[in-house]
Formats: C-alpha cells, structure tokens, sequence
C-alpha cells in the first residue's frame, strides 16, 4: 500500500507556508493554517466540469457522450443522501457549506468556526456517497430550471456565452454550466452515477483547508475516510477545434440601460491543452500594462467616453483546451471601444514594452496577489483551482518575481494575436422593440 | 488559535478614528467617511464629491499620473464610495495597500498612501476660480449617470431597490443612493465644489483603518484632517412606518423568470435591544441561513418553486424583505407559501433544534467575520447609528440569550407592507 507522503511548501520572505500531502488513498491533500485564525474553510474539488461531455474509462470499450448541464446537475443531487442531507448534517455544527461547478471543476466547500474535524468529516462523507433516485432527481428540474432562468436574465451571463458561442465551433466551453432546460430533461440517476463513477475517483480531486486547522487533523479524518481505491484514468474526448473563430461579431437585445461589450481575443490550443505558470504570470503583468487605469488605452477610452471606471476590466480566460483574453465593460459605441483597444495592442507590439512601465505593472500585480493572503476563502479556493490545472501558487509568486520584460513581450506576440478576436455586444432596446 | 481583535478607539484632530489593528493581515487600509442625512436636493452632488476627490490631487494633478504613482505602490487603490446606510448618506474616501511588512524590499509605503488620502480630500486639483476642474467634473459626471442607469441591468438588485421605493415612500430612504439622472445630469462644477466644502465642514466623519499598522502613525500621517469641521454633524434613522393596507407593485419587462421582493415591517426600533436580536434569529430561522432556513428547505427544496428564496433584516428601518424569483405562473404560489412560513413562525411552531441551528449559523458568522478585515469594519459601521457597540463576541452571546418565545413574538410583529413583482409582459409592442 502507498504511504502517506508530506511536503512542507513555504515563502520565509512572507511568512507564508502550507502542507503538501499525497494521502495514500490517492486524495492530494492542501493544508494552509493562518496563525491567528478563527474560521476553516476547507474545498474539495475534483477536475470535472461542464466541459467534459465526452470521455472514455480506462476500464471500458466505447466513449460515452453524457447531456450538457450534467456536472452541475450532480453538483446538487450530491448533497442529497438516504437518510437526509449533508446541509442538514452541517446545520449541528453552524457550518456554512456551499458548492460550485465551473468549466472544468467541480468544489464543494464549507467554512466553519468549530469542530473543524466534524465538518471535515461530513465533507468527505458527502462527497463520496451517492445517493441518486428516480424522485430526487426529478425534484431537481424545478430548482434547476429557475437557475438557468435567472441566468438566461443576466446580461453579463449571455455576453459571454455569446462570445463564447461565437470564439469556438465545437468545444464544449460555449455551452451554458447548467445545460438548457432539454438538456437537463435528459438527465437520469443511471447517467448520474456513471458520471459521478468516472470523474469523482480520489486519484481525480484535491482537498484543501486553510485558517484555523492543523495538519494532524486534517490527516486524522482523511485517514478515517479516504480508502485507498484502484487508480482508474479518464480519457476526455474533445473534438479538436479549428483554428481562427467562427464569427467576429456576435449581438443580442435584452433590457439594459445602455450597450455592454466583451472584446475576446482567441489563443489556440491543442485539444486538451493548458497554459503554464510562466504565461499565465506573464500575462496578468501585460494586461496591467495595457489596460491597468495608468494606461495610455484606458485614459484614452475614458477621455473619449467610451467606457466608464466602474465596469471596464480585462482577465484571463482559459483552461482545458481553450484560453484568451476579455475586456470588457458598459460603453456607448462598442465597436470603437473594442476598435480602440485592437489598436492598442498592435501599437504596444510594435513600440514594444517600456522598462519602467514593466516595472510598475509588476511591482502592482505582485501586490495584489500578496494581499489575496488575507482571506482563508482566497487561499483555500485558490488552492484548489492551481492544483487541478496543475499549477503551485507559491511558484506563481516566484514567476512573477523572476519576470522579465522579454517575457513579457513574448507572452503578446503568442497571445494576443490579429484576427483572432470576437466582439459580443448586448445592445438595449430600442422603445417599442421586442426581442 | 484563536485571537479576538481589539477594536482602538481614539482620534484624530478630534475626529472620530477606529481601528483593528494586526499583523496577520498583509495589508494596511484606511477609509474616511462623511455622514449626512439624505436630503433629495442634496444627494447628486454629495454623491459625486468622492469621484472627483479620487481622480486627482494638489500635487499629483493628472488622473493618469495618480494611477501610475498607486500601481507603483505596490497595485495600490484610491477609491470613492457613495451609499445610504438607512436614512443616511455615506459617502467615503479609501486608500489601501500592501502592507509595509509585505513590500520586496520593505519599502515604507503607508506613509506616501496616507498622504494621497488626506491630500486627496482636502486638496484636490481646482481651477482659477477655486472650482473643481469641468474636465474633471464632465467625466465623472458622466460616469456617475452611467452608473446609476446600470442599475437596472440586474434585475434582481433592481427588484430589490424597487420595492424598497414602493415601500418607504416619501422616507428619505426612498431616495436613490445617488441622486436620479436627471438630478446629476444638472450639476455644476460650482455645486459640487459647494457640496464638498460643505461637506467637511458639517458632517458626521468616521475614520476607520484595518491591517498592519500603527494608529500613531496613522495619525501623523492624518494630521490636519480635522481642521476644517468638527465631523460631529447630526446622525440617525427612522423605522419605517407599517401601511394598514399591503400596497402591490406590479412591473413589467424583458425578463423570462419573475422577480419578487416582499418588503415587511419588524416593528422593532433601530438597534442592539433584546427585540432586534429576537428579530435577527427569526428572520436567520424563516429565510436568512442559506441552508437550513424554512424558505430553502420548503420553497425551494419541497416544493421546487425558486432557485433563490431569502430573507434579510435591515435593522436600521425595521424591514425584513423576502427576495425569489420564479416561473409567472408560480408567483402566487410562492407568495403564499413564503407567508405560510412565516404564519408557522408567529404560532410558534418551530422546534428547538431548529432555533439552535439559526443561532449555530448566527454564531458562526460572528466568529468567521472576526478573520476578515473588511468584514469586521463593515460590523461595526453598520452599528454607527445605535445609541451602543457591539463585538462579535457580545454579538454571539445575545443570538444565545433570544428565546423560543421571543422569537415567536418577534414574528407576530412582522407584518407584510408591499410586494414588488417584476415579469415578461406587454410593456413593448411585437414587431
């Protein structure tokens, strides 16, 4: 049997360290105690999301296609058990417990300000017992059919699923986390639990605990309650995507006040494909040079009103498969804004970066995420979404800290790439027109 | 583990100046904040100062410029905030940063950052005639319009301001937080100028600072804050006064899923009292714990209605607003079985297992808000207008000393006041 391996992973500089564990039942085990702490927060994630429609088991013949909506579907039911549920179980201890699914990952968490190690309990109990019938999954329609209601309200939510509808042809990131209102009509326990079966396989999930916690603890339960279980791997089938995007431009009519942009600049990818540490560094200093508020482009844009403060912003996009850039915000003439912040970049390329502007937007990013280290939630969720996608986070810090300016550089003419982009515009409606 | 804060209390200039103060946190930030009774010819203008204030300084004139000196402090911020806190405007000025322990070279950045702040509010950049900048003015006017019109792209916050409109009526809370449109829209450089002298010079002002520092350098850094008014202006709410009748709001729009906020009178009076803590644990018990409440268990996990069903306490005027949306056909439903709840609670018929569980939830918040910062300033903020302040701690332990009894008392007082609803509809012609 595997041995339960412990790695000490610390920053003397800012006094930060955590536990690194392989628990030998396959579970990668994150604990970050904060001296000083009240709260636990503790996440349990596994590396499956909306985006794996297709895959294939080690241990079978064919690939399995599953509905859109599925992961997240499971995400509710599993909280659900024979006797109860697990929101009941957490109520005796106060605990906050709470779930999420994204594209490619699906957490369950709580926060708690005392028996820590109950609630750990109770949160790997949970995880690792379905429980799906017939009535249960039925119930679920009514509940998930007023969450992509309230979204198909949301205008940011269609922005970028537009965008994204319109960025790619066939991966599966453009479809809606929650599926449609067919797609989830297609769901049974059967799919329920072949799906869980694949994907929430410890040697596919990570827990972490950050604040008031100790190692010991967290090792106590995990050994209480993860088995070590046969290592079984998943082949994930994505059709491979075409290169360029399918539209440039994608509109649609909802009740805002005035027009909302999302300007997304597409990066290909291979089929499963991620981006490393290095470029994801690189890139949250760049989009600091080009569109922080001390930015030539972002006093441009406001001087000519074309965006306002307390909505214009640029991230990161990406994950298994797909990556980009989005700006985005609220502006009365879009396709100027997004025209003007093309121009931007082709003239930062061609001007190429300046040393003191490189500075500045480093020393600003390396203080940013240094704050983030405040809050138990940052860390733990943060934690979590790094190790899934196979990054460190105290290695960003030091990628960050090691950048230079030709990285930099380099991380603009490989990402920010001519013709690769899509403009998605939400435009209000016009007195007496109905979409 | 575990390291229950200090809350400092002290002064600066005589201003009012509270602080939390630990080396935990790797950060230093440091808000002040003028307090003014809503007053509707008055807002727009208050609301916008804090803009200007943060755009520029004296010294550091050119917007652009200001970003480039914060970005190299470490990704600082110079932020401007304008909000109500029941029938008082807050409007707020706040820097934050790194903390000087955490910089790579353990560069002394608090001071230069405290610095912007206090030149930010008593120095700006301001033209011949003593008058904010029109450049300057023109582009946060702008803005500001843009904001406020942005606030009917969420339709649930809409929902929520709707009603809370429809409710308090002719209450200064009623008011929009920043003025209307139209109000900012007929500003003046010369108007807002007026506002901000105004304002230093009558309002209540509440310094607060929260992470790694050092209140006496805060207050070297601060210095001369206070010499323009004494921030003793006059402060307080009142609780909404309960129709006889329900009033009912119906609005319609582009929207596939209906919105609706049902807005109740407590009947408590503002603050810390046994009956505000009574009606806290009732409100956590029908639809305030996100989990465990009567709402999530029956109106969304029996009988599958809504995604979102909550309830919230606003202590300051005595409402309770119970928020969902829903399909159309549903909304009847929904309404009476969120009354349904709440009728369970007046006759009393909760266990005590379900009360501890409120309580639990209750405790673990005050516990948990005790590890984040801005947490813990926005506790005791919200106590700003309360004749008495509350810890955490003291929080904690009068959630334990509420009753079953009081809490069904506490639901006798609630009474429905206005329901608000927000559904696909006619207002606009089919093409």
């Amino acid at each position: 049997m595997r041995k339960t391996e412990i790695l000490t992973v610390e920053r003397p500089a800012i006094g930060e360290a955590y536990y690194d564990i392989r628990h030998r039942s396959g579970l990668r085990v994150l604990v970050y105690p904060k001296e000083g702490f009240q709260s636990t927060y503790a996440v349990m994630g596994t590396r499956y999301g909306s985006i794996d429609q297709t895959f294939q088991r080690s241990d079978e013949e064919t690939t399995c296609t599953v509905p859109a909506g599925i992961a997240h579907y499971l995400e509710h039911k599993l909280f659900e058990s024979e006797d109860g549920d697990a929101f009941a179980r957490f109520a005796k201890t106060g605990a906050s417990a709470n779930a999420y699914t994204s594209f490619d990952s699906t957490c369950y968490l709580f926060s708690c300000t005392g028996q820590a190690e109950e609630n750990l309990a109770i949160l790997l109990d949970f995880v690792q017992h379905p429980y799906f019938t017939d009535q249960t999954v039925q119930k679920e329609q009514g509940i998930i059919g007023q969450e992509i209601r309230m979204y198909e309200d949301d205008p940011q939510w269609r922005l970028l699923f537009n965008l994204l509808g319109a960025m790619y042809r066939y991966h599966p990131v453009k479809e809606d986390i929650a599926g449609s209102i067919d797609s989830i009509a297609q769901i049974t326990p059967d799919l329920l639990y072949r799906c869980y079966h694949t994907f929430y396989n410890l040697h596919n999930m990570v827990l972490t605990v950050a604040g008031n916690i100790r190692v010991e603890t967290v090792l106590a339960v995990c050994d209480q309650y993860c088995q070590p279980g046969e290592e079984q791997s998943v082949h994930r089938v994505f059709r491979e995507e075409p290169a360029g995007v399918s539209r440039h431009f994608v509109e649609q009519t909802l009740p805002v006040s005035m027009p909302l942009f999302e300007l997304g600049i597409k990066q290909e990818m291979g089929p499963m494909e991620e981006s490393d540490t290095k470029t994801e560094a690189a890139m949250e200093v760049l989009l600091e040079i080009l569109s922080s508020d001390a930015s030539p482009l972002f006093r441009k844009l406001l001087d000519e009103g074309l965006i306002n403060e307390s909505t214009f912003g640029a991230e990161r996009f990406e994950g298994s498969g797909y990556a980009s850039v989005l700006f985005s915000g609220e502006s009365r003439d879009p396709k100027r804004a997004a025209s003007e912040i093309l121009q931007a970049i082709a003239v930062l390329k061609e001007k190429g970066i300046d040393e003191e502007e490189f500075r500045r937007a480093k020393k600003a990013v390396y203080g940013r995420n240094i704050s983030g280290l405040n809050s138990a939630e940052g860390i733990a969720n943060g934690l979590v979404a790094m190790t899934l996608s196979g990054r460190e986070l105290f290695s960003y810090f030091d990628a960050l800290v090691a950048l230079t300016q030709e990285d930099v550089t380099q991380c603009l003419r490989r990402c920010l790439i001519k013709n690769q982009e899509v403009l998605s515009v939400i435009w209000p409606q016009e007195p007496g027109q109905e979409q | 583990m575990s390291m229950p804060h200090t809350l400092y209390r002290g002064d600066i200039d005589g201003l009012s100046f509270r602080g939390i103060f630990q080396s935990r946190f790797k950060t230093l930030r440091t808000t002040v904040y003028f307090l003014m009774p809503m007053e509707k010819e008055k807002t727009a203008a208050r609301a916008l100062v804090p803009c200007l204030l943060c755009r520029a300084t004296r010294r550091i004139p050119d917007y652009t410029e200001m970003g480039k000196v914060l970005s190299g402090l470490y990704g600082a911020s110079l932020q401007a905030d304008s909000g109500k806190m029941g029938d008082m405007q807050l409007v707020s000025v706040t820097v934050s940063g790194l903390s000087d322990r955490c910089t790579l070279n353990h560069e002394k950045i608090s001071h230069e950052l405290l610095t912007i702040l206090k030149e930010a509010i008593l120095d700006p950049p301001l033209d011949e005639t003593g008058c904010f900048r029109q450049e300057d003015f023109l582009q946060e006017q702008r803005q500001m319009i843009e904001q406020v019109k942005a606030d009917y792209n969420d339709k649930r916050l809409w929902s929520l301001r709707r009603m809370q409109q429809s409710m308090c009526e002719g209450e200064p809370y009623a008011l929009p937080r920043c003025g209307t449109e139209e109000e900012i829209a007929a500003l003046t450089p010369e108007k807002v100028t007026k506002a901000w002298k105004e304002m230093l010079q009558t309002a209540r002002v509440e310094i607060f600072s929260v992470g790694d520092g050092n209140p006496d350098d805060i207050r070297q850094a601060l210095h001369g804050l206070g010499m323009i008014g004494t921030g003793k202006g006059p402060m307080g709410s009142r609780i909404h006064t309960p129709r006889d009748t329900v009033r009912r709001v119906t609005e319609t729009d582009q929207v596939t899923q209906a919105k609706m906020v049902m807005g109740f009178s407590t009947g408590t009076p503002a603050g810390n009292g046994a009956e505000n803590e009574a009606a806290k644990v009732m409100c956590t018990l029908l639809g305030g714990s996100a989990s465990q409440s009567r709402l999530f268990r029956f109106v969304r996990e029996k009988m599958s209605l809504c995604y979102y069903c909550f309830s919230r306490f606003q202590n300051l005027k005595g409402i309770m607003t119970v928020e969902c949306g829903v399909e159309p056909e549903n909304l009847k439903k929904a309404e009476e079985a969120i009354l349904q709840q709440l009728q369970t609670l007046q006759q009393g018929d909760f266990t005590e297992e379900e009360l501890r569980f409120a309580k639990l939830s209750l405790q673990n918040m005050c516990r948990t808000v005790e590890d984040y910062g801005g947490g813990l300033e926005n506790f005791y903020m919200s106590q700003i207008q309360y004749d008495t302040m509350r810890t955490p701690r003291q929080e904690e332990q009068a959630i334990w000393q509420v009753t079953a009894e009081q809490v069904q008392q506490a639901a006798q007082r609630v009474k429905l006041d206005t329901v608000y609803t927000l559904m696909g509809g006619e207002t606009h012609e089919e093409n």
